[in-house]
């Protein structure tokens, strides 16, 4: 079975079945990369975390960010020594994380730098009960993503 | 002057040859405009008017998710699973049908058949139609997309085209073209209906079958017995 790839300014997102993902840039003295992904439709207004899609995201849906930052934020404490994540616990969820409080969805951000640019990854899971099912999912699609230098 | 009138010859064929070869030129882009649904005749709007067809010829095919691109924006892949629908308008940003359900689209009270049905709208990549004229056109809440792969899976014979998905099922409903919205429409609900009657036949195929054999409601074979039941009865046995 092929799969599908999605590439721009260096990203690399391996597309499964059934999901929408969107690649976006963010304004700003020099372009950052805003991907989406989402295990629903997601809604064409959105904001950048999200608003807009997590309110319509049912108990199975999974919504992603990964947000590029100003590349002079990679070397602060925020940024530097973080991987990118791609086995997340259900533990690492919480509904405090949320950027916008919705009651039963968990939420987790993580910092992080790959090929010298900083990045947040920001993962939305539709409800507590359905957690131990999505987390895998999440890890799934995490693997699939890939960054390099935005030259690429 | 002998040398002077083959000279002559030699040029009046070459150009004949030319003037074929842009005569067949001019043929050949008219016949791409013709399919692409755009057309040079100021007055064709209201030739137009009159019904296209509409027709199901990919009805049942297995339905593939998406992949293209944002006019003016980045990669985007669209997913055609889960439960609903998901309406493919296969447009031009040029053809005079299209402008029609261009406006239509637009409409926040736009009436889509179907489960939780989602609009998509998709056109050909940017190097087959006008990217800024897309950004202009997309109706905003839609999604709109440039996907020449998704044309091709799909078949898309011309603009407009509709494609009707159902996601459960991960096939195409109905697919077909019209020269406005409530054709689409009817053909979108009668493709449902059809899809619907079609499962509702399956079912009643099945039974009539097992009645041919003297199975109906109640018939002991349709009930596996208890397994103490089955235990009792083969020591018996």
């Amino acid at each position: 079975m092929s799969r599908t790839l999605l590439t721009a300014n260096g990203i690399t997102v391996t597309v499964r079945d059934g999901w929408d993902v969107e690649f976006s840039e963010l304004a700003g003295e020099s372009p950052r990369s805003l991907v989406h992904l989402a295990n629903f439709s997601l809604p064409v207004e959105r904001g950048d975390y999200g608003s807009g899609a997590v309110e319509i995201m049912g108990s199975a849906g999974i919504f992603m960010v990964l947000m590029e930052f100003d590349a002079t934020a990679s070397s602060s404490a925020l940024f530097s020594g973080g991987v990118m994540p791609t086995s997340l616990a259900v533990a690492d969820f919480s509904g405090h994380t949320l950027q916008r409080r919705i009651p039963n969805q968990l939420g987790t951000q993580r910092f992080f730098v790959a090929s010298g640019r900083p990045f947040v990854l920001y993962v939305v899971l539709g409800s507590t009960r359905t957690a131990p099912l999505l987390v895998p999912e999440v890890n799934r699609t995490l693997t699939g993503v890939s960054i390099a230098d935005s030259s690429q | 002057m002998i040398v002077l009138l083959i000279v002559a010859f030699v040029a009046i064929a070459v150009l004949t040859l030319i003037v074929f070869g842009l005569l067949r030129t001019h043929a050949d882009i008219l016949r791409a405009l013709d399919r692409a649904g755009i057309s040079l005749d100021e007055n064709s709007a209201s030739l137009s008017a009159a019904p296209v067809s509409l027709t199901q010829p990919s009805r049942n095919r297995d339905a593939a998710d998406i992949v293209g691109t944002v006019p003016g924006g980045g990669p985007v892949s669209v997913g055609v699973g889960g439960a609903r629908h998901t309406l493919l308008a296969f447009m031009s940003s040029g053809c005079k049908t299209c402008a029609t359900f261009w406006s239509e689209f637009e409409s926040p009270a736009l009436d889509l058949p179907g489960e939780s049905t989602r609009l998509v709208i998709v056109a050909q990549d940017p190097a087959h139609d006008s990217e800024s004229r897309l950004v202009e056109l997309a109706p905003s809440g839609v999604r709109t997309m440039c996907s020449s792969a998704a044309w091709e899976a799909y078949d898309v014979p011309g603009s407009p085209y509709f494609v009707l998905i159902d996601g459960s099922t991960r096939k195409v409903t109905g697919s077909g073209t019209a020269t406005n919205w409530p054709q689409v429409r009817q053909l979108l609900v009668q493709a449902i209906g059809d899809a619907k009657s079609g499962t509702a036949h399956s079912a009643n195929g099945v039974s009539a079958e097992l009645a041919a054999f003297g199975i109906g409601p109640g018939h002991p074979s349709l009930y596996p017995p208890d397994p103490a039941e089955r235990r009792s009865q083969e020591d018996n046995e």
